[in-house]
């Protein structure tokens, strides 16, 4: 059989590379646009995805990652002699504030980790710049971060609290979209940075969360809210009363991957002995280390995109966009193979005329509309992908394309342009025998 | 002898509504195509020969009345049975043509031989069609590149692919001159002939009537004299 439908398509080349433009802006604009939602969702989970702990434990009631409340640094001793925990490292996770040269402040987030655990790392970081970490006043920070810093590179400084901070080296593609910038440090040099010592009496936010258990939780809310929390916790008969403050001790050295049991944590990740039952070694955790909750990598990932997604309005703008993006890069397939099958409408007619069965018009079209989508795909999803590559390495923001996403893109402009076709298609078939008739 | 009947009109009417107004297309027409026949069907615009041609080459269906080609009444037909008789038994040729400008005059006749399940030695049966009208060094032109006569001569060709027993042509030689009108008609009386089929004609133009076996005059939807 004549290919009809090929040659009809390849017989205007001026035309048809116009058409393929659009069905290929159509498939840019779909996959970027989807991309860039698909990737804002894998960043925010980024530092729990690329992390080899089987459960996150933390304070009942984190939203997601970047905000739970703190507990006690000796639930880690605590959660590493519960039945079935191979390994468990502590993490925590603060806001602070960069103050850069000419005090040009940057809104940060510190992350304090062990620079020698092996349950998370802060991306592809190499062992020599990590053993850095253990110097006092070191960091490391995404190098798409460096110019929020105000710094060039690694050698940089900035102030965190009182400390002169040195970055001492830098990672790639760490950095949530929508996050403050994410500083990396030892555990020990993160407290620092976050002055979390206190005079003895001094509510910390350990000791708050300590009461969280104890109060329900709107009275812990007007704590919360209150100015002076310690006062206020001191009367309420929570915490004893202040004895008077000793000279602070002068500074020594310490081991700077471990803390005093009455610090802060945000995190207990825990790895779990081969062939334990997680739902099992969750509730075993929680019922040691009380107030807490346990949460396996996947229901941490979903707690958190969960909670842009759904209770932020950039994870509904961003899925509004994609939206849109998918409607538009559809619209504009669809129209391009309706106009082609619109400027052949006497061709068509004159096939019906001469008493060709429907199925070869759809057939026509299908063949048109798969071939227009598939060559329109390949510079489609060539650009984008170039796109993606250009903004993960410039600027650090995922714009996700993976195969599946490509397929999914390449089915949806195929499924398009065939029913925008067949939709097309139907004028052919109830086209007035008197204009087949006409010149 | 008696000559077999190709094609049996009985009271045909056309209505179409078009808004509020009601227009009678045709009014109650009755006709015979009697086998290798050239008909000719002759009158002004609006007159509905375009209308009496369609509906006798099954591609409309009456308002009422009863058409008979091929031993088959075409007014029971449903549209998909309708198609598959045009196919098999009709060949068209349109004023304007319509060949598929994507496709050599040989492709244009292989794609109607392919269509009516032709399929073994299209290509060379189209050749041999194309010989037939005298285009057989200009199998391999796209229509852009032929002139008029040449591509009406390919819509003959394309006519009389498959072996119809009727064409029906609807003002063959209205894009021609005065010589290639005259050459193509003769050639498709000719065709006509020696393929054993009935031509049906709808035209204007004066010239063909020396080469008609019957002139039928329509005036206002009904047949005149």
């Amino acid at each position: 059989m004549v290919p009809l439908g090929r040659k009809t398509l390849f017989k205007d080349v001026a035309r048809f590379l116009v058409a393929q433009a659009g069905v290929a802006f159509a498939v840019g604009l779909i996959a970027i646009e989807t991309g860039i939602y698909l990737g804002f969702i894998q960043s925010t989970v980024l530092p729990i995805t690329e992390s080899s702990a089987d459960i996150w434990v933390c304070t009942r009631g984190m939203p997601y990652f970047e905000l739970t409340l703190p507990m006690r640094y000796d639930a880690l001793a605590k959660a590493r002699t519960v039945t079935g925990v191979r390994r468990a490292e502590a993490m925590l996770i603060k806001t602070s504030a960069w103050r850069g040269t000419g005090h040009k402040l940057e809104y940060i987030r510190v992350i304090g980790f062990d620079p020698h655990g092996v349950l998370w790392s802060p991306g592809p970081v190499p062992a020599e710049e990590l053993d850095r970490l253990f110097a006092p006043d070191s960091a490391i920070v995404d190098d798409t971060k460096l110019g929020n810093l105000n710094i060039t590179g690694v050698g940089g400084t900035g102030k965190i609290g009182v400390h002169d901070v040195r970055i001492v080296g830098t990672t790639h593609g760490t950095q949530p979209v929508v996050s403050a910038t994410l500083i990396y440090a030892s555990m020990r040099n993160a407290k620092a940075y976050l002055s979390m010592t206190s005079a003895p009496g001094v509510a910390t936010s350990t000791d708050i969360n300590a009461a969280q258990a104890e109060l329900d939780p709107e009275e812990l809310a007007r704590y919360l809210g209150a100015v002076d929390v310690s006062k206020y916790l001191v009367e309420q008969g929570i915490l004893p009363a202040p004895a008077p403050t000793p000279k602070p001790a002068p500074a020594v050295a310490q081991d700077p991957s471990t803390l005093d049991p009455g610090d802060d944590v945000s995190y207990i990740l825990v790895q779990a002995q081969p062939g334990q039952d997680l739902t099992a070694l969750k509730g075993r955790l929680t019922s040691e280390l009380r107030g807490t909750a346990a949460y396996t990598r996947k229901e941490m990932a979903d707690r958190t995109s969960s909670y842009w997604v759904k209770r932020t309005n950039i994870g509904f703008i961003l899925g509004l966009i994609a939206f849109v993006g998918l409607i538009v890069g559809i619209t504009v397939a669809g129209q391009i193979l309706y106009t082609s099958v619109v400027e052949h409408i006497t061709e068509y007619g004159t096939l019906r005329a001469i008493g060709a069965p429907d199925s070869l018009f759809y057939k026509v079209v299908a063949e048109q509309a798969l071939i227009m989508a598939c060559l329109g795909f390949i510079p489609g999803i060539v650009i984008s992908a170039i796109v993606a590559h250009w903004a993960f390495a410039t600027r650090g923001v995922i714009i996700l394309i993976t195969p599946e996403s490509a397929v999914l893109t390449l089915l949806i402009i195929a499924a398009m342009c065939v029913a925008s076709g067949i939709f097309a298609v139907q004028r052919a078939l109830r086209v007035d025998p008197a204009m087949v008739f006409r010149g | 002898m008696r000559v077999p009947v190709v094609v049996a009109a009985r009271d045909v009417r056309m209505t179409y509504q078009i808004g509020s107004t009601r227009v009678e297309a045709l009014r109650g027409i009755s006709l015979d195509v009697s086998a290798g026949e050239f008909l000719l069907l002759m009158g002004p615009s609006g007159s509905g020969k375009t209308t009496l041609l369609s509906i006798l080459g099954g591609i409309l269906t009456p308002t009422s009345g009863a058409v008979v080609a091929c031993g088959t009444e075409l007014t029971r037909l449903r549209r998909g049975a309708l198609a598959r008789f045009r196919l098999l038994n009709i060949g068209f040729v349109f004023q304007g043509f319509n060949l598929f400008s994507a496709l050599t005059a040989a492709e244009n006749v292989q794609l109607a031989l392919g269509l009516k399940g032709d399929k073994v030695d299209a290509r060379d049966k189209a050749c041999e069609l194309l010989e037939e009208v005298g285009l057989g060094e200009k199998c391999e032109r796209l229509p852009a590149d032929l002139s008029a006569g040449e591509k009406q001569r390919v819509a003959i060709a394309r006519a009389l692919a498959g072996q119809p027993r009727l064409i029906m042509a609807d003002e063959p030689t209205a894009s021609l001159d005065s010589d290639n009108g005259k050459h193509v008609t003769m050639m498709m009386r000719r065709l006509a002939k020696s393929h054993g089929c009935s031509v049906l004609t709808v035209t204007h133009d004066p010239r063909i009537m020396e080469v008609a076996d019957r002139v039928l005059h329509i005036e206002d939807g009904a047949l005149r004299g």
